[in-house]
């Protein structure tokens, strides 16, 4: 038996195929009656893309009573391979021609893609997020950094007073509080590197022959808290990802629609006017 | 931008009427035969009994076939019956049949729609203008105007046309209220009275109960925040005082003898109900309902007020051996089996000894039943007439212990082969740990829980924006709470089966809706006393300071801002529903009913 989630993956698909299948026929048929299907199909694509934002707007109407975001969602995403056909249909599998079709070939592209990423990182990142030791609102990172950091730094401090030694706080001053005071290794985070923990973690272990028992301990405290910097480094670094592609797709859409407007504008210009 | 000072409300700022109870009713009250042996020196000098009537009771008056109150409604007050006699109806088909339920009254989609742009940008605005000035301060923003929450009122009325009538009787009492035209319908707010058009034509068709003055009623509710039992309608020209459950709370506590009275009204009239509600006993008729009523027995177990100790419990211990430590032990495994359990209110943790442990097998709670299986294990002697689970209360619980007897000859011929809660069972093989962070954490309590599952939700926050774009600018949770794997209990208000935070609250401004059976705030009847806040086991209350139109807080006479209770609301009034879970895109937000334990482990594993 199919889990829920997997038959409804499979049903939205036949329909986003079903749906893409029509409107192809469709395109050949108004090819079939002598007709340029470059403006039906150019119609649809615009209409289509149209469609796509009105997710947007739903978004921002959640006092409205317009039916799930998760089903929005599904539609969203659906509609997006169908349009991403009939774009296919429309601009054929060669490269386009003159500067306003190619740029708006690549921001097309670039929308789509970025579309298929968010789907894609929406479905992962969450999951990789399992690995954080605490999760932490994306909000609150910074305020837990800056604790952390400032923990660190008094202890380091202490260990001054406490053991008359600089080794701890020397290794604080050259290593440590680079690495506390700001988010580092964002893109390793992403790969799931340890890359930028190692040789911090390699340094305190060899401060580990300096010191006495009082000074374990304290290496003991301050690893603990490089510890919990690198988790909040790594929910820093994925949680920006969720965040920042949104940034990319919406902006990206707007462009699209200014240029689709500029190409409908100069496609009616230069037309005999009639499709 | 300069401060606004008000005077800082204060219980009894607002009583129960329309103003203070005149003296003649007062004294009219205190000589009823239920208050006369009443001792006013038991009472403390800072909450003398006078004052207590004079400000938690109101003196209202029905016509003949007015409904005083429904079954189902989630009441928090009891009446006192002066003069005339009520009927009640206390089955399900005969209250449905008097009761024509006002529907839900929503904002229209224009009003919804409107708060895109009338939204305040400040957090927490509130009208300075509901506070009362201090006096000599003069302000163009403190001259009195129609309290805002009224006018809100007025606005969710409905479409159709209302008209305000406020009149005043012999005694200065005012009586406010709106009459909508032509149906059977009048009163404003809470003193909306339902006729019944035919009162002879009820009481032909249905079996009432009758009670004539002088006598109390309602007490099974106010006492235990639970629904009415029973539709009781005025039988004649009634007059009643209607004390609400803060005043109760307070006279049960410091007189012994109302105490003694009340609690046997309550055991006396609650029974043959709550009976007749479980589903158990679904089968039997009344005489045989009436003769296992007169043998079953009545215990309770834990604390009234279980919030304060369950949080302090909490905050020490973790793990779930601890937490049942703390829970009364009603049934031990291994001990002989002497009845039926019926759970009446609250929850119960249902354990198995293993090893040196108890294992969490599941939770019941109102009409769930235990020790059935073992009572017909014994019977068809399979079994040893031993218990071969305990039962713990969690929290508060009142029990109806029923004789083993009286199952053998009436219950079991009644029933099929089926288990108390297959279904529970069922999930409760697979989702043990699931079952135990629920129940550690109290969390069965809410019945619309926000859960989160972290392996959905990216973090995008659309819910908190939806949260905020339905209450002024102000999300009403917090999207961060107690883990379970990847399960999250966001901090929301769970609007709890048992709401304890109604406990306390001086004023009533919490409390629960009659119709959507959530738990709400009135804003405008808070005084920010931060009671419910603190007794919130689960931390969903926030006080926030108010501000005014320039964003400035709003202050006391001492400089002290005036604070305000504000928690989730389910979207109360908005078309459509909780906002936050219909603007998740990923469906990693459900709000759920806990009880229903295999629909949270359906979405969980979809």
């Amino acid at each position: 038996m199919l889990r829920a989630s997997t038959q409804r993956r499979i049903g939205y698909s036949i329909g986003a195929l079903a749906a893409f299948a029509v409107l192809a026929w469709m395109q050949t048929g108004y090819a079939q009656a002598l007709r340029r299907p470059e403006f039906f199909d150019g119609w649809l694509l615009l209409g289509g893309v149209l469609f796509l934002t009105v997710f947007n707007i739903r978004k921002k109407l959640s006092m409205l009573p317009l039916g799930n975001a998760r089903v929005w969602m599904r539609i969203h995403i659906y509609t997006g391979y169908v349009v991403f056909g009939i774009f296919a249909l429309h601009a054929g599998l060669t490269l386009p021609k003159g500067a306003l079709d190619t740029g708006l070939w690549i921001v097309f592209l670039f929308t789509a893609l970025s579309g298929i990423a968010g789907a894609y990182l929406s479905k992962t990142v969450p999951l990789r997020l399992r690995e954080a030791r605490e999760p932490v609102l994306l909000e609150r990172i910074g305020y837990f950094r800056r604790q952390l950091a400032l923990e660190t730094a008094e202890i380091a401090a202490r260990s001054i007073e406490e053991r008359g030694s600089l080794t701890i706080s020397t290794f604080y001053a050259d290593t440590l509080h680079d690495f506390m005071r700001r988010p580092r290794n964002l893109l390793g985070h992403l790969r799931r590197s340890n890359h930028g923990l190692a040789p911090i973690l390699a340094g305190l272990d060899a401060l580990e022959r300096y010191v006495d028992d009082g000074g374990r301990e304290t290496l003991g405290e301050i690893r603990e808290r490089v510890m919990a910097k690198h988790d909040l480094d790594f929910q820093y670094a994925n949680l920006m990802l969720l965040r920042l592609w949104l940034f990319v797709h919406v902006p990206a859409t707007y462009g699209l629609l200014v240029l689709a407007a500029v190409h409908v504008s100069v496609v009616y210009a230069f037309s005999s006017g009639t499709p | 931008m300069s401060e606004i000072s008000a005077n800082r409300p204060q219980r009894w700022d607002k009583p129960f009427g329309s103003r203070e109870m005149p003296d003649v009713y007062i004294d009219a009250l205190l000589a009823h035969p239920v208050f006369a042996d009443i001792d006013p020196e038991e009472f403390p000098d800072s909450l003398p009994l006078r004052e207590i009537v004079a400000n938690d009771a109101r003196y209202r008056r029905f016509s003949r076939g007015d409904i005083l109150f429904r079954r189902g409604d989630y009441g928090n007050s009891l009446f006192i019956l002066i003069k005339g006699s009520v009927r009640g109806v206390d089955t399900d088909d005969a209250a449905h049949a008097v009761t024509a339920r006002t529907p839900l009254r929503r904002k229209s989609w224009f009003n919804a729609l409107s708060q895109l742009w009338t939204n305040s940008a400040i957090p927490e605005f509130r009208e300075s203008v509901r506070y009362a000035p201090i006096d000599g301060q003069q302000s163009s923003r403190s001259e009195p105007r129609a309290d805002r929450a009224f006018v809100v009122s007025q606005n969710y009325v409905g479409r159709q046309r209302r008209r305000t009538v406020t009149t005043t009787d012999e005694n200065g009492l005012i009586h406010a209220g709106s009459y909508s035209g032509a149906d059977r319908r009048r009163g404003a707010g809470d003193m909306t009275v339902t006729r019944l058009a035919d009162v002879d034509a009820v009481i032909d068709a249905y079996p009432t109960f009758s009670l004539a003055a002088p006598t109390m009623f309602g007490e099974i509710a106010a006492l235990s925040r639970s629904p009415r039992t029973a539709t009781v309608f005025a039988d004649s020209d009634v007059e009643v005082v209607e004390l609400r459950w803060q005043g109760l709370r307070d006279i049960r506590r410091w007189s012994d003898r109302f105490r003694v009275h009340i609690d046997e009204l309550y055991r006396e009239r609650g029974l043959l109900a709550h009976l007749r509600a479980a589903p158990i006993f679904a089968k039997l008729d009344n005489d045989t309902l009436r003769k296992i009523a007169s043998e079953t027995l009545f215990e309770t177990y834990g604390d009234f007020e279980w919030t304060q100790h369950f949080q302090r419990v909490r905050s020490r211990e973790a793990t779930t051996e601890r937490m049942i430590e703390h829970e009364p032990v009603i049934a031990r495994e291994g001990n002989y089996i002497d009845g039926l359990l019926l759970i009446r209110w609250g929850f119960a943790r249902v354990s198995r000894q293993v090893d040196n442990g108890e294992m969490t097998i599941e939770y019941l709670s109102s009409n769930d039943a235990f020790g059935l299986d073992d009572i017909r294990s014994a019977v068809s002697g399979s079994g040893d007439n031993r218990l071969s689970r305990s039962l713990r209360a969690i929290g508060y619980v009142d029990v109806l212990r029923v004789p083993t007897r009286l199952i053998e000859q009436f219950v079991l011929p009644t029933l099929e082969t089926e288990i108390e809660h297959p279904a529970i069972l069922d999930v409760a093989n697979d989702h043990e740990p699931l079952i135990d962070f629920l129940v550690d954490n109290r969390i069965i309590n809410g019945t619309a829980a926000m859960v989160i599952n972290t392996d959905r939700c990216v973090n995008c926050d659309d819910c908190v924006r939806a949260c905020a774009s339905t209450h002024d600018g102000n999300p009403r949770f917090v999207r961060h709470g107690i883990a379970h794997l990847n399960l999250t209990v966001a901090n929301a208000c769970m609007h709890c089966v048992d709401p304890v935070c109604l406990i306390g609250c001086p004023t009533g401004a919490i409390h629960r809706n009659v119709e959507t059976r959530n738990v709400i705030i009135d804003d405008a009847t808070c005084i920010g006393c931060s009671t419910c806040a603190q007794s919130c086991p689960y931390n969903n209350i926030r006080m926030v300071e108010t501000r005014d139109a320039d964003g400035a807080f709003i202050v006391d006479d001492e400089n002290v801002p005036i604070v305000k209770a504000t928690k989730c609301d389910l979207c109360a009034g908005q078309p459509g529903g909780p906002a936050c879970q219909r603007a998740c895109a990923h469906d990693a937000l459900v709000r759920i009913d806990i009880r229903d334990i295999s629909h949270l482990t359906q979405w969980i594993d979809q």
